[in-house]
């Protein structure tokens, strides 16, 4: 008979290609620990030191700088005014919630163009994609012509089409206290989770180094993506798109910088909050409409407390943990997003 | 014996590019584990988006290879191929993940069996498992997590029964014993005959 493990073999189920930005995100990630945002979803970013959070619980600051994003540390110490971001969040808020909202249609298409770079010299390259909105086709290639090639079907069984993606964020709520309340919510039931398999590990030094990643601050950095991601993208609903800024603005720690470049020369207004490794992450938006402009994530400082960085076994076996190696402050990932929008057709770029 | 200078360029060239001499070089220089991600990285995602689907692939194999990179100073040395260890850090990864991945199986064994299967260019083998991926995907959310991480690391990652000990921490013999009962339940499961039909009776 066959052998019923030749069978599974031969009938394993069809494997969707890696996506290059999660692909450069995750090889990026490793290189600066923690650095890269997720595509869908946000990624643990673990903390330990309780001085910087304390530094950063409860105030939300505005800073007025005209610092290049992610040039470096003078984004946070050069002629700074401490302004309120909920403040300024909320007047981005009430413009954002005035736009009509028009949903897209099966037949259109999600244009992206991204620049990808990181301060390393690893990624340096543009990238561009259409993707229909029904997931039927896209394509991110284009034949000496300049015709872009079409591939078929892109999407995993259990993967959301953009139109679906942009169907399920119309059903969150637009309440501000709720989508906040329910963030922190998903948090402390992940944090739950994260922390009860640690309790479950035997070895006491990997035990202590799960646990100590399970900070407050932590989990306000956590919290501080899930509602970014919400606006980070094309297909935001205008309603929710305003709740999402008033949301993160109650988030502890949170940044408004105003008057940044991106790294294509554009001026961006840019949603920030530093880690307590010292790790700024960026969401990028258009200071006229708001719209999203790309995510990233920056080294500002490199005087926060020790952080493991794995750990050794010596040669009795006994395991010791080792510090994490030390960031340069100016080290960067960034995702910017040139252009995009919904187009009529393959090939065509939105205004 | 004198080697000539090519070929102990060459020989220089694989030592220095084997796993876990990037894994120590990684220990001094960071930025080497990222060769060590370029070489995986798409097995590792194929191998996690065929368990989880690929939304959720995304992740776990960035986590896989962070968790690697972070415990990278308690590597085995002795063992050139980072593959089982990436695998099983990937398998433990995936059974935090073990509510979608039972979903993902259940919407598999109720997907329809595609009639449009040409004889002609398949081989009978694969249109026989093709016809029963929804029965094996159904068999599949009836195993342990523990048999279905060893059964897949065999038939999906292709890993041999040496490098799934080493994956998930087990002797070999353990190994072998478990897939013998793992061989036993799938056969239960299809009623004690033989899935492929090809015997009547589902004894080995």
């Amino acid at each position: 008979m066959t052998d019923e493990i030749q069978l599974f073999r031969d009938a394993r189920p069809e494997a969707a290609p890696y996506d290059p930005f999660s692909k450069a995100r995750a090889r990026a990630r490793l290189l600066t620990e923690d650095a890269p945002a997720p595509r869908r979803r946000f990624r643990w970013v673990f903390a330990t030191s309780i001085a910087t959070a304390g530094a950063l619980v409860g105030g939300l600051f505005f800073l007025n700088t005209t610092e290049p994003t992610g040039t470096g540390p003078e984004t946070l110490t050069s002629s700074l005014q401490p302004m309120s971001a909920a403040d300024y969040l909320e007047k981005a808020a009430r413009i954002v919630e005035q736009r009509p909202e028009t949903r897209p249609q099966p037949h259109q298409w999600l244009y992206e163009k991204k620049y990808l770079k990181d301060s390393d010299g690893h990624m340096d390259q543009f990238h561009e994609t259409w993707k229909r909105m029904d997931g039927q086709q896209a394509s991110s290639q284009q034949d000496r012509d300049g015709k872009p090639i079409i591939d078929g079907p892109y999407l995993g069984r259990n993967e959301r089409t953009p139109l679906q993606k942009y169907d399920h964020l119309r059903t969150l709520s637009t309440d501000p206290d709720k989508l906040f309340v329910r963030t922190y919510k998903k948090v402390d039931k992940l944090y739950a989770e994260r922390r009860a398999a640690a309790e479950r590990l035997t070895d006491p030094v990997y035990k202590e180094m799960e646990l100590s990643e399970l900070t407050e601050d932590g989990r306000h950095q956590k919290a501080f993506h899930v509602i970014a991601e919400l606006f980070e993208g094309v297909l935001t609903p205008p309603r929710l798109h305003a709740a999402a800024f008033r949301a993160i603005a109650k988030v502890p720690g949170v940044q408004v910088l105003p008057g940044n470049t991106d790294l294509l020369g554009r001026p961006v207004m840019t949603i920030a909050r530093v880690n307590e490794y010292g790790s700024r992450y960026e969401y990028l938006v258009d200071p006229l409409t708001y719209a999203s402009r790309g995510v990233g994530s920056v080294v500002v400082r490199d005087d926060v407390g020790p952080r493991y960085g794995g750990a050794s076994r010596g040669e009795d076996g006994k395991i010791t943990p080792i510090p994490a190696a030390k960031k340069t402050i100016g080290q960067s990932f960034y995702e910017i997003r040139e252009r995009a929008g919904i187009v009529d057709e393959v090939g065509r770029v939105p205004r | 014996m004198t080697v000539p200078p090519a070929l102990a360029s060459q020989e220089e060239d694989e030592a220095s590019s084997r796993d876990a001499t990037l894994i120590a070089e990684s220990l001094a220089d960071p930025e080497r584990f990222a060769l060590v991600f370029d070489r995986h990285a798409d097995a590792i995602h194929r191998y996690v988006s065929r368990r989880l689907g690929p939304d959720l692939a995304d992740d776990v194999v960035s986590d896989t290879f962070l968790t690697a990179f972070r415990k990278r100073a308690t590597y085995d040395l002795s063992h050139q191929d980072a593959r089982p260890w990436l695998y099983g850090i990937a398998s433990r990864l995936i059974r935090a993940n073990r509510r979608a991945e039972t979903r993902r199986n259940r919407l598999l064994a109720r997907s329809p069996v595609s009639e449009t299967e040409s004889f002609d260019d398949r081989s009978a083998a694969r249109v026989t498992s093709a016809q029963l991926k929804p029965r094996l995907a159904k068999v599949l959310t009836t195993l342990s997590a523990a048999d279905r991480d060893l059964l897949l690391l065999v038939a999906w990652a292709d890993l041999t029964y040496e490098e799934c000990a080493t994956a998930l921490g087990m002797p070999i013999g353990t190994v072998r014993s478990k897939l013998h009962r793992v061989r036993a339940k799938i056969r239960r499961a299809f009623g004690g005959v033989d899935p492929t039909g090809t015997s009547e009776k589902g004894t080995p």
